[in-house]
């Protein structure tokens, strides 16, 4: 009897989210404020948590290390996506519509993987591999600094620099001369290459829209600025975006399941993970199954990010912060060590928190996540889903 | 002990030099010192960077004409943030002894900016702070904060007037963030005035560290408002719009000046929600006074539409200029204090770009709002001017 409510206990919530996520592809969701709507929500913000909770997971999982740094991996993965969607042109392709768009999202998501997953091997190798044997507190103080470090970096380097950015809506190519009449109720962009004291910017600014200010002598203007490039504005809508991070998060938690549990590797990181010094004996390489494991989160922190800056429209060197710190706590909740667990977490948080926001208080949101971080401590210490811990004698 | 002395007395002499009282009226020829402390980085970078850009064409255009007088100016970056504002404007008093502040642009950093200049005794004049209480809470920020923007208890009853009678909207949301004084007041004025005209309003609040507002704008969406009032500035502002773009099925949004930013729009994406908003300057405007700025401007930085931060900096460093040459024409051409700068601005009256600037007894001039729409780029609606 126990056992069949524990296993309904896991259904429900289990097809309450195939039924959200089914209505949220039939396009049903959106707009009247009811509770389908909010669970939509809920379940796509949940699915950005549990991406980034995933990374937080599995590096404590194989090492026993909170990294901090995490939410910087994120931040920089969204700002690859920013460079290359803003840089690369590839919208500028002859294909059909919407193709370009999909196409230039796509990349824009691949490079900030890379980007994140690159910078986590670096940070391993660089930060982490040195102070193994210092013990857990170096390894949390060095986290800690890291994230510090990548934050500030940010701040300084030009290209990035302090200041928010509005995220790039990838552009549709059209030639200054492709303008049509002032009826045509399309947008246009103007890219200016200089900014007012002269070095080169990325603001972009809409001159022209709606045709209403598009005169032939504001045209002349427009040909006349340094390199003008007039675009067609083209956007993907948060909607499509909330699909694709549902779709991608099913997808990557199936490859991971067979990456850990079916292959070589995933074996070498189960042993890793149940103790260090045995696996070397076994044979298993250890620095490199740590740092496929900081490769593979990161890999997944960096598609978070380009996703999560994408819905949201901007991009700081603070963007990764909130989501980090918010993943964390999804972890723990899951139960952190346990793949299905940060699934389960992020999804349970970004639920909770939006029907919160939704019936309780907005203004609250972010302090919800904080309690209901000591309601699961104080009732399962190892998280909904963790192994319970066992006291070695 | 006898071989300290000497050391001591000198850390003494130096340190006389450094921090010793500046003598009053200094001589003439000396340049104004104007210590500009303005957001330009973080959030609300693209209001100190017009800012700034206005300030700047302004000097050099009184340079030009005008070299009895010369500047100089000092920026500081409050960083968008309050905590970095009472510091940045520290450090131009002593450092560089700023004579007087311009600056900031949101309320509560200018505040914060306030109660330094009070203690150092030092004028504070601020292009674009709306907020009533910083000239009306005189124990608070000082006898010397002044202004040459309205103030949200005119703003907010133009928007309400707005709302009801042009937009005939009846109920409102307002969406409030208690942690900007600009975004709790503003929404206050605007409740005021919509009630008194026969409306009801529902206030939400919001948080500008929050970066998800898609539940925020689905319960704004569910309380089938007609017109939405989002109190606060463009960084908050412009994806809340995006994300209203199924959720309002355009309900009109309206706004401050908080608005006016070249990155609202492509913060806010492609869109059918129509955006108005209440600001002080519009390059649009077919006012030859607005369209001469507009030309200047262009002139100056690549054929980029000056915002209203833009034409306030402008102003508020013509308000500098005026009130310089005003206490000099009293104070037999000595390079004014501090002190005489803000005897000077008190009665000031000049006309700016964004209209006639009168500094009455309450520091603030009455001026005229304009409402813009946003739709692609910012459109001239009407200008109202006060009674």
């Amino acid at each position: 009897m126990t056992l069949r409510l524990r296993n309904l206990a896991r259904a429900l919530p289990a097809l309450a989210l195939g039924y959200v996520v089914a209505r949220m592809f039939a396009g049903d969701v959106g707009g009247d404020g009811t509770l389908l709507d909010y669970l939509a929500i809920g379940t796509a913000q949940g699915a950005i948590y549990a991406f980034v909770a995933l990374g937080y997971t599995m590096v404590y999982g194989v090492i026993r290390l909170i990294n901090f740094a995490h939410g910087e991996f994120f931040m920089v993965g969204a700002f690859a996506g920013y460079f290359v969607l803003r840089d690369a042109g590839i919208e500028k392709l002859a294909w059909p519509q919407p193709w370009p768009l999909v196409a230039s999202y796509a990349v824009a998501l691949v490079a900030g993987a890379l980007a994140a997953a690159l910078l986590a091997l670096l940070a391993e190798a660089l930060c982490y591999r040195p102070i193994r044997k210092a013990g857990r507190i170096a390894a949390l103080l060095t986290a800690v600094g890291l994230s510090l470090l990548l934050q500030n970096l940010a701040r300084q380097w030009p290209p990035i620099g302090p200041t928010q950015r509005p995220w790039p809506a990838p552009r549709l190519w059209a030639a200054a001369a492709d303008v049509p009449s002032p009826a045509d109720g399309n947008y246009y962009e103007i890219r200016t290459f200089k900014s007012p004291s002269g070095e080169s910017v990325d603001r972009e600014k809409l001159v022209v829209a709606k045709g209403q200010r598009l005169t032939p002598a504001n045209l002349q203007r427009l040909e006349a600025l340094p390199g003008p490039q007039v675009f067609r504005k083209g956007e993907l809508s948060p909607a499509l975006v909330d699909r694709s991070i549902v779709l991608m998060l099913g997808l990557s938690t199936l490859v991971l399941w067979f990456l850990v549990q079916r292959t070589k590797t995933g074996k070498a990181m189960r042993a890793v993970s149940e103790d260090h010094a045995a696996a070397r004996l076994m044979g298993v390489n250890v620095n490199r199954v740590i740092a496929a494991t900081f490769f593979l989160g990161a890999f997944l922190a960096g598609l978070g990010g380009v996703a999560f800056c994408a819905k949201y429209g901007q991009v700081d060197p603070l963007s990764g912060f909130m989501p980090g710190l918010k993943a964390f706590i999804a972890a723990v909740v899951g139960g952190i060590g346990s793949i299905p667990g940060a699934v389960v977490g992020g999804l349970f948080l970004g639920v909770s928190e939006n029907l919160f926001a939704a019936y309780v208080s907005t203004e609250w949101k972010d302090a919800l996540a904080f309690v209901l971080l000591v309601a699961v401590l104080l009732s399962k210490p190892t998280g909904l889903l963790g192994r319970p811990y066992r006291e070695k004698i | 002990m006898r071989r300290l002395l000497p050391s001591f007395r000198l850390a003494v002499l130096v340190a006389a030099a450094l921090f010793g009282a500046v003598p009053e009226g200094r001589a003439g020829g000396d340049p104004v010192v104007v210590g500009v402390v303005l957001p330009m980085s973080g959030d609300n970078a693209t209001f100190g960077e017009e800012s700034w850009n206005g300030i700047k064409i302004a000097e050099a255009e009184i340079a030009k004409k005008d070299p009895s007088v010369a500047f100089k100016l000092i920026l500081a970056d409050e960083q968008s943030k309050r905590e970095q504002v009472g510091p940045a404007t520290k450090t131009l008093i002593e450092n560089n002894r700023a004579a007087i502040v311009v600056g900031s642009v949101a309320s509560s950093n200018t505040m914060q900016a306030a109660i330094v200049c009070k203690e150092a005794g030092v004028p504070i004049l601020t292009p674009a702070s709306t907020n009533d209480k910083l000239t009306s809470e005189v124990e608070k920020y000082g006898e010397d904060v002044f202004r040459v923007c309205f103030q949200d208890s005119f703003q907010g009853t133009m928007l309400g007037r707005f709302a009801t009678k042009t937009l005939k909207a009846k109920k409102a949301v307002a969406l409030v963030d208690k942690g900007q004084a600009y975004s709790v007041g503003l929404a206050a004025q605007f409740e005021k005035e919509f009630v008194a005209l026969g409306g009801t309003v529902v206030t939400e609040y919001y948080t500008s560290a929050d970066k998800d507002y898609t539940t925020l704008v689905q319960k704004v969406g569910g309380l089938k408002p007609e017109v939405i009032l989002i109190s606060g500035y463009y960084p908050q502002a412009g994806p809340m719009i995006k994300l209203g773009k199924d959720a309002w099925k355009g309900v009109p949004v309206i706004g401050g000046d908080g608005l006016d930013s070249p990155d609202l729009l492509p913060l806010a994406g492609e869109t059918d929600i129509k955006v108005y908003f209440t600001s002080h300057f519009v390059a649009s405007d077919t006012d030859p006074l607005v369209q001469g700025f507009v030309t200047k401007y262009q002139e100056a930085y690549a054929g980029a539409d000056p915002g209203a931060m833009a034409a306030l900096g402008y102003d508020a460093m013509y308000a500098v200029y005026e009130a310089a040459k005003k206490a000099m024409a009293a104070n037999g051409g000595a390079t004014p204090t501090g002190k005489q700068l803000a005897a000077a601005l008190r009665g000031l009256e000049f006309t700016g770009v964004t209209g006639k600037i009168v500094i009455g007894p309450d520091r603030t001039p009455r001026k005229a709002v304009v409402i813009v729409q946003a739709a692609g780029n910012f459109q001239f609606v009407e200008k109202i001017l006060p009674e």
